[in-house]
């Protein structure tokens, strides 16, 4: 990454942070003296670099890529107008990069009633782009809620897209895997909150470093 | 890049979750085994380097009753007249289908693409702040054909997409695979993969794909395939929304912050706000800063009116002494008719007071 292209990517980052600075001063809010966890460990794994097609293709399709392993899960209900869908997410991934997050949760529900899911229920605003752009991200440290990328094509303004995935219209109790990319973190947090609409925030999720 | 990780480490991270989600009042759990761990960067395969920078999952038309799909990223990388993404995808036995079907795998194409090509993917820039989709012509999309690549379970097939050249100084962009689906950070690296197979959708290990030449990809127009990305970002409280392009910012302050109910005289809290936007537009503000009013619709037409009017140029009179003399500003009241949530709910009308501060910037962001 060029340095040119961070300086204004930083300058940025700083406004919000130095907004957010602004409001905690306001409120007088954070005497807490907790401390920060140890930031999460991304080992090198294999001694040996030969593999098999076989062992690949096991390793992609079967193994866990960052799609088993539950950071956290949580409850809560999909919102609906006044219906609320009782519903589950498990968190399995929040990955820091250098210019982006990437947060990897599944849902799925609480009953076999498999029931039909409303477009905005993780997007509020603009539900017929079919995607979950009201997920996000809260990194404590720096002040910051973070929201996926949000995209609008040069050549024809009714063309969208979102670093999110697309809203699935039914859920079940296999679970469906969900994922959403967001501005990269400041360098030294450690941990994340993720917030969903209609759950509680899931906070306290380990950020691993790649 | 997500590589699975060993037992000793996934055991740390499942210490941390607990401890983390004992504080945050969530539950967590341990992960199941795993077999051989997927490295960072790649592995050889019979001599064979395979890059992976990253993984994905997803399930056809985002329904979970439909097989999982998996795959890894294996590349992207500038080619001569655009940019190759190279990536393999393939289903795991046991879920109720020899072979994958092809819409499982990609949505159905449409103008301007060719139909059954795998074109739902997308390269975002997050620090340009654009998106790319693969590039077509007239007669050819430049991606893989998504029936060629549905194979069977258990392997791994190698799809493939040209986007448009990226800008030079872009060393890493995120890749989007279909529905959406995350992959996060990969790096840009230089020249197609070899060694190139015969076969449009190659078994994993089996070669790469041929790209298209420099002269096949001339009549494409790679403007038509740019998206102009928004980064969003607030602070905690709600205070200071911030949605940024690469030509202009908007800042969405929340009203009930800045001014006491029915005011329009700003709060201390307000001072500070506006100075760090000020800062901003000093910095690399450009032409004409417009300060907007907005309120619920509680009280009358008239009275909404005059009061979004007032407290627009209240933040006017803050931001303009502070913000240089590179920029001019004007200031409007929109009163209560340009709602962004519902009047029928306490939480829609606290969205909807509010002062929106819109400027261009300068350069790059």
């Amino acid at each position: 990454m060029t340095s040119r292209r961070l300086t204004s990517h930083r300058r940025s980052r700083a406004v919000v942070a130095a907004l957010a600075l602004s409001a905690m001063l306001a409120a007088c809010s954070s005497d807490d003296p907790s401390p920060k966890p140890a930031p999460t460990e991304v080992a090198e794994t294999q001694a040996s670099d030969d593999w098999t097609v076989a062992e690949l293709e096991q390793a992609v399709l079967e193994g866990d890529i960052g799609t088993s392993t539950v950071l956290a899960t949580v409850t809560g209900a999909l919102l609906d107008g006044p219906r609320s869908i009782p519903a589950e997410v498990e968190v399995t991934e929040v990955a820091a990069d250098e210019v982006s997050t990437l947060v990897r949760f599944t849902l799925r529900a609480v009953d076999d009633s498999n029931p039909m899911l409303p477009l905005t229920f993780f997007n509020q605003l603009r539900p017929l782009t079919a995607d979950i752009r009201d997920v996000a991200i809260v990194d404590a440290g720096a002040g910051l809620r973070l929201l996926p990328f949000v995209g609008v094509s040069q050549a024809d303004p009714d063309k969208t897209l979102c670093s999110c995935a697309g809203s699935p219209p039914r859920m079940s109790q296999v679970g469906q895997p969900l994922s959403a990319t967001f501005p990269a973190l400041d360098t030294a947090t450690t941990t994340v909150s993720l917030e969903l609409p209609g759950f509680p925030a899931i906070e306290g999720l380990p950020v691993a470093r790649r | 890049m997500s590589p699975r990780r060993p037992a000793r480490t996934t055991r740390a991270l499942a210490i941390l979750a607990t401890a983390a989600m004992l504080l945050g009042g969530a539950t967590a759990t341990a992960a199941p085994g795993d077999d051989r761990a997927l490295p960072p960067g790649g592995v050889s395969v019979d001599g064979q380097r395979i890059p992976v920078h990253g993984t994905f999952a997803y399930r056809g038309f985002q329904l979970d009753t439909n097989p999982e799909i998996r795959g890894a990223v294996h590349g992207v990388r500038r080619i001569d007249g655009g940019t190759v993404l190279y990536y393999s995808l393939g289903m795991a036995r046991g879920q109720g289908a020899e072979k994958i079907s092809p819409t499982w795998a990609f949505p159905n194409s449409s103008y301007p693409y060719q139909m059954s090509r795998a074109v739902d993917v997308a390269l975002i820039d997050p620090v340009g702040l654009i998106a790319y989709r693969p590039v077509a012509d007239p007669t050819t999309t430049f991606a893989s054909d998504v029936t060629k690549l549905a194979g069977e379970a258990g392997a791994l097939r190698v799809g493939w997409a040209v986007f448009p050249e990226l800008p030079p100084g872009v060393e890493t962009v995120q890749v989007v695979m279909p529905w959406g689906t995350a992959v996060g950070d990969v790096p840009v690296e230089d020249g197609a993969l070899t060694p190139v197979s015969g076969e449009p959708a190659p078994r994993l290990g089996d070669g790469w794909p041929q790209t298209p030449s420099g002269a096949e990809l001339a009549g494409a127009d790679p403007s038509s395939r740019l998206y102009t990305l928004t980064r969003r970002t607030s602070d905690i409280a709600g205070t200071a929304a911030v949605e940024e392009t690469t030509e202009q910012v908007a800042v969405t302050l929340d009203a009930n912050v800045l001014f006491a109910s029915g005011s329009a005289d700003l709060s201390a809290e307000a001072q500070q706000v506006l100075a760090t936007v000020a800062a901003d537009i000093q910095a690399r503000g450009a032409g004409e800063v417009v300060v907007a009013g907005h309120t619920d619709s509680d009280g009358s037409d008239s009275f909404n009116q005059t009061l979004s009017e007032q407290r627009a140029a209240a933040v006017l009179g803050v931001l303009q002494p502070a913000s240089g003399a590179a920029v001019t500003f004007t200031s409007v009241g929109r009163g209560e008719s340009e709602p962004v949530a519902s009047n029928a709910t306490d939480e829609g009308k606290q969205a909807n007071r509010r002062v929106t501060v819109v400027y261009s910037v300068q350069g790059v962001s």
